[in-house]
């Protein structure tokens, strides 16, 4: 399937830039691109975590909570005075150990996950507001500034750490055992269990990793909006997974492409970009994207034995 | 004169273009019990699906009264948590009239039927609590009551314990004498086909040839089935056990404590299935723990988890790189590039799968193409022991007579087999030892290859 689908989600990505080239040429050029990528590096870097945990046969919706949580942390931590580095890294640790938790959770208790991290997505969110009294952390450090600003070789360092982002994850699913184990794991949880497999463990590294992207994306979009807000990142669950249906990654598990997935996110950038220009509001903007999520729901549960 | 109740004429169709049915002709008049026997992929269970309305046909002509056929396979269930009373009456429709005429006539109606037919099953017992088999009986009721004119059972009896079919085929032999007729779909040969009006034999796609009851011979049927000089072997005769004194390949406490020695093939026979599947439980480990057993050394091979012995839609060689890629893997966990070539092409290719299905699904492969496949992968997994249950349960002739010979190559090889049937005949003249359980709850260890026929009935009885 992979062949036919990177075909398909090329040639719509293809037939949308065209179209956004027509519609407003300054759009479609090199720099607008880039900038581009540097809008979506916040919700590519979730989607993937969010791809591992798809691929893996779970679902994860408190990544948005995990990033809001984390982002709030590493604030009040530079705000008392703790470097920007090792804030950083301590939010990233703590984005890891919350997805570990909601691994753990997942795997002990027998309910959706769909139900239960969105529990737990509420808790983080609550636990989010309690850090700074609901209040968002203003007047970060400098160097986090700078490091928004900051390019190589004319590309924001922003991008550059998403592009590693998706690179990490795809090495670790196409090249690794790991990744095996997880396509392994969404397919058929006791096929794979007797194939020697400790599907629990697994189960918790994927959603550690989820965790863990959440946490790396919450210090990108410190870094962009120069504030933690309690409330940031509602809804960028959504965003994901209308790009992991449009990517063709199964919502049941072990079938797809992570950099299908991000494509597919891209592919939602344009579009939104694209209705922007044509004065198309917002609340037909969202109806669209939940249009398109059935769409691609529907489709997948069609190509469910392709 | 009989009545025609089904007419098939040069039936074609096609799966992911690949041809089915190819010229499938067949009549069935009314009263008749049709056999359909035929290796697995040879078209049987396409027929029963086109029958069923499952499968599109690409070609031909089907004559049969609409709503006339009710097609019951293997997956086919009661509703679970309906009682088996309430599942019948289902079968009925719902006519408020005929309800407000006549209250509680359905529920006598149904609870007669229950009495003549299916008397060990009871109305108040819950759809999901009986025995496959025993759903089996009632989903054929039920199509009776329905006013099915044709009852197609599909890779049913290949399922059941020779005391399940005896029960099932009394039935079908009981209602057919009401009016139904039957078409049962079967992959091997067996003395319970003596006992059917016809037998039509498919292969590649078409029945190739119709077997009258006074016509029918076993290996004329084999021959047919498998086509060219297929010969039915009677006796699979067990390796030399490699080292019966030396260190045992696995030791089983508790209630029925037994040392399984190294090359060794010990069967276990249990008529009711209980209690072997207790013990095939027990060495396998607590749900969703399986995996606990693979690292002790201990393989799987099992008709009831088959659906998970292998991933189908993964390709053959990715499902036998996932019983290795943690061991093979280098520093960081990654795949070497070769071993990830070798077990993509080279190692499949050995096996016998052929070149154009190693970049398929592997559930394109045939049958004994998967237990190959299943059974390689549970090696590669590092396994000393076999846990084998029921390998020729769903299998046909060939594939058995394949899985009787791998399993004496493993064993000849070093490894202990538990091979754990419902059908003491499977296990007598090829097992080393027989672990039988008795219906009084007794057990006791036999010389397996000293055991023949008569033993074998003498041990059911």
């Amino acid at each position: 399937m992979g062949k036919k689908n990177s075909w398909a989600v090329l040639a719509i990505l293809a037939l949308e830039l065209l179209a956004l080239r027509l519609l407003a040429p300054y759009l479609v050029t090199g720099p607008a691109l880039v900038s581009m990528g540097r809008q979506l590096a916040v919700t590519g870097v979730v989607a993937v975590g969010m791809g591992i945990i798809l691929l893996g046969g779970g679902m994860d919706l408190s990544l948005g909570a995990i990033v809001a949580l984390t982002g709030m942390v590493a604030a009040e931590l530079m705000a008392q005075g703790v470097p920007v580095l090792p804030a950083a890294a301590l939010c990233v640790l703590l984005g890891l150990l919350l997805g570990w938790i909601n691994g753990m959770v997942t795997a002990k208790v027998r309910i959706h996950p769909f139900i239960l991290t969105m529990a737990l997505g509420v808790v983080y969110r609550g636990l989010g507001k309690m850090v700074h009294k609901g209040m968002p952390i203003y007047n970060l450090p400098e160097a986090l500034h700078r490091f928004d600003r900051g390019t190589f070789l004319e590309i924001p360092w922003t991008v550059w750490i998403f592009l590693l982002c998706v690179g990490l994850g795809t090495f670790l699913l196409s090249k690794t055992y790991l990744g095996k184990y997880i396509y392994a794991l969404g397919a058929d949880g006791k096929a794979a269990r007797l194939a020697g497999v400790d599907t629990v463990r697994v189960q918790w590294i994927v959603y550690g990793l989820g965790g863990f992207f959440a946490g790396v994306a919450s210090m990108l979009l410190l870094s962009r909006v120069g504030s933690a807000q309690p409330g940031a990142a509602t809804g960028v669950e959504l965003d994901v997974l209308v790009g992991a249906a449009l990517g063709g990654v199964s919502f049941k598990g072990g079938r797809g492409l992570l950099l299908h997935m991000i494509l597919g996110i891209f592919i939602l950038e344009v579009l939104g970009n694209a209705l922007l220009l044509l004065s198309v509001g917002e609340y037909y903007r969202n109806l669209l994207k939940g249009a398109i999520l059935l769409g691609a729901l529907a489709l997948d549960s069609a190509n469910k034995e392709e | 004169m009989e009545k025609e109740i089904l007419r098939a004429v040069d039936l074609h169709t096609e799966q992911e273009r690949e041809p089915l049915l190819k010229g499938f002709r067949l009549q069935v008049f009314s009263g008749e019990l049709v056999g359909l026997v035929g290796l697995n992929g040879s078209g049987k269970s396409t027929f029963a699906k086109v029958l069923g309305g499952e499968v599109p046909l690409s070609r031909g002509t089907l004559a049969l009264e609409a709503g006339s056929v009710h097609v019951i396979q293997k997956e086919t269930r009661l509703v679970s948590n309906l009682r088996v009373a309430e599942n019948l009456v289902l079968a009925h429709g719902w006519k408020p009239a005929r309800i407000l005429s006549d209250p509680g006539k359905k529920a006598r109606l149904v609870e007669a039927l229950l009495r003549e037919y299916s008397p060990r099953v009871h109305k108040d017992d819950l759809g999901g609590s009986l025995s496959p088999a025993a759903q089996c009986q009632v989903g054929i009721l039920k199509a009776f009551l329905g006013g099915a004119r044709l009852i197609v059972l599909d890779r049913i009896l290949e399922y059941c314990s020779p005391k399940e079919e005896r029960e099932l085929l009394n039935l079908v032999g009981r209602l057919k004498a009401k009016g139904p007729s039957f078409l049962v779909t079967y992959n091997k040969v067996a003395p319970c086909l003596e006992g059917f009006d016809r037998l039509a034999v498919v292969r590649e796609g078409k029945v190739v040839r119709t077997l009258h009851r006074d016509e029918y011979s076993p290996d004329l049927a084999a021959q047919l089935m498998a086509g060219g000089d297929f010969r039915r072997n009677k006796v699979h005769q067990a390796p030399a056990v490699r080292d019966r004194t030396g260190a045992a390949a696995l030791s089983v406490e508790g209630p029925v404590p037994f040392v399984l020695g190294q090359g060794e093939i010990l069967g276990v026979h249990d008529g009711s299935r209980g209690r072997a599947m207790a013990l095939f439980r027990q060495l396998l480990g607590e749900e969703g723990k399986e995996h606990l057993a693979v690292h002790r050394g201990i393989g799987v091979l099992s008709e009831a988890l088959f659906e998970h012995q292998i991933l189908p839609g993964w390709k053959p060689g990715e499902n036998l790189l996932l019983a290795v890629a943690k061991r093979v893997s280098g520093p960081l966990g990654i795949l070497p590039g070769r071993v990830v070539r070798h077990m993509a092409r080279t190692l499949p290719g050995e096996m016998g799968i052929p070149e154009g299905k190693l970049d398929l699904p592997a559930r394109n492969l045939e049958r004994d193409q998967q237990f190959l496949l299943a059974l390689r992968k549970a090696v590669l997994g590092g396994a000393k022991v076999l846990l084998v249950e029921n390998p020729f349960q769903g299998a046909d002739l060939v594939t058995k007579e394949l899985a009787y010979q791998r399993l004496g190559e493993l064993a000849a090889g070093g490894m202990g087999i538990l091979l754990f049937s419902g059908d003491l005949g499977d296990l007598a003249g090829f097992c080393h030892r027989i672990l039988l359980f008795q219906e009084d709850g007794s057990w006791s260890i036999r010389d397996g290859l000293a055991m023949g026929e008569e033993t074998v009935v003498q041990s059911i009885l």
